[in-house]
C-alpha cells in the first residue's frame, strides 16, 4: 500500500519536476527580451504622450519631458486596481496640470469591455483634462469629466483614479 | 485519419455537441476578433498537449493521470505566454489575457482523457487540430452574432449606431448561445427526419 503511494508520487514528483525544469528554462531564456520590449513600450507611450526632446529619469518612475533645459511636462508610471487585476499606465501631466495624454501598458480587464479602456477611443478622451477628474455615466460637462465605459464602470475608474494618483505623485514629490 | 479530423471540427464539435469550454466561450465571444484569437490559441495548446500525451500514455499510471495532464497543460501555456511575450509582443498583446484562460479550458483535458490517452500520436494530432478549429468555428459563429448585434460592428469595422449593448454582456452570451444551440439541434433533428 504504502509501497504504490510512493511509486504513484514519485512518478508526479517527477512529472512535475520535468515541467518546471522546462518552464524556468523558457524563463530563463525570455525574461531579458520581455523586460526589454517592456521597457521599449513605456518609452514608446511616453513620447507619444508628449513629445519631448528627452526625458530625465527622476526616479519612484517619474520622468520629466524636456524640451532644451526647460521641463515641458512629467509622465508617471502609475498601477491602479482594475476590475481583473492591476492596470498598468504611464500618465503625462502637463506643467499647468492638464493632462497630457495616457497610456496603457499592461491589464487584465474584460475583453470588448474593460479592455476597451486602452483604445484611443477612450484615452483620447483625457486629453487636455482638467485635474482631478471625475467619471460620469453621461455626456461629460467640463473638462474634469470623462465619460464611463459602457458596462465597465470599474475599469473606467480604476484609470481615472490612476490619472488622479499620479498628480497626487507629482505633488508629493514637490516637482508641480 | 480525416475522419478524427472532421469528427472534431463538426459531428462532436466542442461547444455545440460536447458543450465543453461554455465559460471561455461566453465569456471571450463580445468580438469576432477575440473569438478567432483564442479559437487559435486554444488550438495550438490542444495540438502540443494532445502529442505529448499520447507519447507518454504508457508512462503515466491511470491513478494519478488528471493531475499529470493538467501539470503538462498549464507548463505548456506558460512557456507559450512567456514566448509570445518575448518574441512576438504585439500578437501577445492583442490575445492578451486570452492565453492563462486556456488552461481553465475543458476541452484540452477533456480530449487528454477522452483521446490522447488511448491513441497514437499521428491520431491525437489530428483530434487536437479537429477540436481545435471545431471550438474557432463555434466561436466565431457566436462572436459574429453577438459583436455585430451587441456592438453595431464586425471586426471592428463600424456598421451602425446604437447597438443592443446587452447582447455583449453576459446575459446576451447566454441568449446568443442557447438560441444558436436550438437552431442547430432542430436542423439536426430535421436531417434526422428526411434521411
Amino acid at each position: 500500500m504504502a509501497k504504490e503511494i510512493l511509486r504513484l508520487g514519485g512518478i508526479l514528483c517527477i512529472i512535475t519536476l520535468i515541467v518546471t525544469l522546462m518552464l524556468s528554462g523558457v524563463n530563463l531564456l525570455t525574461k531579458d527580451i520581455i523586460a526589454q520590449n517592456t521597457m521599449r513600450a513605456e518609452n514608446e507611450a511616453r513620447a507619444e504622450i508628449i513629445p519631448a526632446d528627452s526625458f530625465e529619469d527622476m526616479g519612484d518612475g517619474i520622468y520629466a519631458a524636456k524640451k532644451g533645459a526647460d521641463t515641458v511636462g512629467y509622465c508617471v508610471s502609475v498601477e491602479s486596481s482594475g476590475f481583473g487585476g492591476a492596470i498598468n499606465m504611464i500618465v503625462g501631466i502637463n506643467t499647468d496640470k492638464t493632462v497630457a495624454g495616457i497610456r496603457i501598458i499592461s491589464h487584465a480587464e474584460t475583453a470588448g469591455l474593460g479592455a476597451k479602456a486602452a483604445e484611443p477611443a477612450f484615452t483620447d478622451g483625457f486629453v487636455g483634462g482638467q485635474l482631478p477628474l471625475t467619471v460620469t455615466k453621461s455626456t461629460p460637462e467640463n473638462s474634469s469629466q470623462i465619460s464611463a465605459i459602457s458596462g465597465a464602470t470599474i475599469t473606467s475608474n480604476a484609470v481615472v483614479n490612476g490619472v488622479n494618483s499620479a498628480l497626487e505623485i507629482l505633488e508629493e514629490k514637490g516637482v508641480i | 485519419m480525416f475522419k478524427t479530423f472532421k469528427n472534431g471540427l463538426l459531428t462532436e464539435n466542442p461547444t455545440f455537441v460536447l458543450l465543453l469550454g461554455m465559460c471561455p466561450t461566453l465569456a471571450v465571444t463580445t468580438s469576432l476578433e477575440n473569438g478567432i484569437g483564442m479559437g487559435l490559441s486554444a488550438t495550438a495548446v490542444l495540438v502540443a498537449s494532445n502529442i505529448v500525451i499520447s507519447l507518454l500514455r504508457k508512462l503515466i499510471p491511470s491513478k494519478i493521470r488528471i493531475a499529470a495532464y493538467i501539470v503538462i497543460i498549464a507548463g505548456f501555456v506558460s512557456a507559450i505566454e512567456m514566448l509570445l511575450k518575448a518574441y512576438l509582443p504585439e500578437l501577445s498583446k492583442t490575445l492578451g489575457i486570452f492565453i492563462p484562460l486556456i488552461v481553465v479550458n475543458c476541452i484540452i483535458l477533456a480530449r487528454a482523457e477522452a483521446f490522447a490517452s488511448k491513441n497514437g500520436v499521428m491520431k491525437s494530432a489530428m483530434d487536437g487540430l479537429g477540436m481545435g478549429l471545431g471550438f474557432t468555428l463555434s466561436l466565431s459563429l457566436i462572436s459574429s452574432v453577438r459583436e455585430i448585434l451587441g456592438n453595431g460592428s464586425i471586426l471592428g469595422y463600424h456598421l451602425f449606431d446604437n447597438p443592443a449593448l446587452m447582447i455583449t454582456l453576459a446575459p446576451g452570451g447566454f441568449l446568443t448561445l442557447g438560441i444558436l444551440l436550438g437552431i442547430i439541434n432542430f436542423i439536426k433533428l430535421k436531417r434526422k427526419e428526411t434521411k
